[in-house]
C-alpha cells in the first residue's frame, strides 16, 4: 500500500465511531427518506431525516454498506443535517463533506452520494407534506 | 528483453482472460468497446424498488452468521445474477447499448454482494 493511500483519519474516526447509525420510521409522515446508490462502485446510501412542525431537523439516521469514505460522507451528513432547517441542509455541498474528511480525488464520489442522499431524503419529506402541491409545482 | 515482452503479454493475456470471464467485467469491457461510459451519476429513487431489495439483502448479510440465512442469500445473488446476465446479453445482441448500461449497473450491486458474502463464509 503506497503511503499516498493513507486513509485520512477523519475517515477512519467516522468509520470506528460511527454516529446516527439506524431508522427512522419511514412512514411517519414527518420523516424524509433518501435511497441513493453509486453505480460505479455499488455502493447503497439510507439516509434519513425527521423534521419538526417548525422545518427544523431533530433527527437524522443512515445506513451506508459501501467503503469507508462513503459511511464517514454519510455518517457526517447526519451530523450536519441535525438542527438545521430542511432549506439550510440543501446548501449542503458535496465539497463540504470531502473537505471535512480530507477525501482524496478518488474518493470524492462518494462525498456526491451523501449530498444527493441529503436532497432525496429532503424531496421525500417534501412531497410527503404537500403532495398535491408537488404534483402541480413538477408540471408547471 | 525477450523476456520483458514475454511478461508484458503474459500478464495482459493474463488481464484479458479474466476480464472476459466474469460476465459484468466483459459487458463492462463491451461498452467501452463500443464507446459508452459506465453509469458514473447516483442512482436516485428513480428505482427505489432496486435498491430497496440491495439495502435489505445487505442489512441481513451484516446479521450475525447464520448457515440457513447465508445459503438463502446465496441463491438470490445467484439467480439475480444470472437473470441479469441474460437480459444483457440480450441488450448486446439488439443493440441497446443504454439498456446494457443500465443492467451492468444493477449488476455491480449485486457482484459487490457476492464478494461481501464470500467474505462472511470464511471461517472465523
Amino acid at each position: 500500500v503506497a503511503v499516498g493511500d493513507a486513509v485520512p483519519w477523519q475517515v477512519v474516526d467516522h468509520y470506528e465511531n460511527p454516529r446516527n447509525v439506524g431508522s427512522l420510521d419511514r412512514k411517519a409522515k414527518n420523516v424524509g427518506t433518501g435511497l441513493v446508490g453509486a453505480p460505479a462502485c455499488g455502493d447503497v446510501m439510507k439516509l434519513q431525516v425527521e423534521v419538526d412542525e417548525n422545518g427544523k431537523i431533530v433527527d437524522a439516521r443512515f445506513k451506508t454498506f459501501g467503503c469507508g469514505s462513503a459511511i464517514a460522507s454519510s455518517s457526517l451528513a447526519t451530523e450536519w443535517v441535525k438542527g438545521k432547517t430542511v432549506d439550510e441542509a440543501l446548501k449542503i455541498k458535496n465539497t463540504d463533506i470531502a473537505k471535512e474528511l480530507c477525501l482524496p480525488p478518488v474518493k470524492l464520489h462518494c462525498s456526491m452520494l451523501a449530498e444527493d442522499a441529503i436532497k432525496a431524503a429532503l424531496a421525500d419529506y417534501k412531497l410527503k407534506q404537500d403532495p398535491k402541491k408537488e404534483e402541480s409545482e413538477k408540471k408547471a | 528483453k525477450e523476456q520483458y515482452y514475454s511478461e508484458q503479454h503474459s500478464s495482459l493475456i493474463n488481464k484479458a482472460y479474466q476480464t472476459l470471464l466474469n460476465p459484468l467485467s466483459r459487458g463492462l469491457y463491451l461498452l467501452e468497446l463500443h464507446g459508452v461510459k459506465p453509469a458514473q451519476e447516483t442512482d436516485c429513487d428513480g428505482d427505489s424498488v432496486f435498491l430497496t431489495e440491495i439495502m435489505e439483502i445487505n442489512e441481513k448479510l451484516a446479521e450475525p452468521k447464520n448457515e440457513d440465512i447465508l445459503e438463502e442469500i446465496e441463491t438470490v445473488i445467484k439467480v439475480k445474477q444470472e437473470e441479469l446476465t441474460k437480459e444483457v446479453t440480450a441488450a448486446f445482441e439488439r443493440d441497446d447499448l443504454q439498456e446494457a448500461k443500465k443492467l451492468l449497473a444493477k449488476m455491480k450491486y449485486f457482484a459487490n454482494l457476492e464478494d461481501k458474502l464470500k467474505n462472511k463464509k470464511i471461517p472465523s
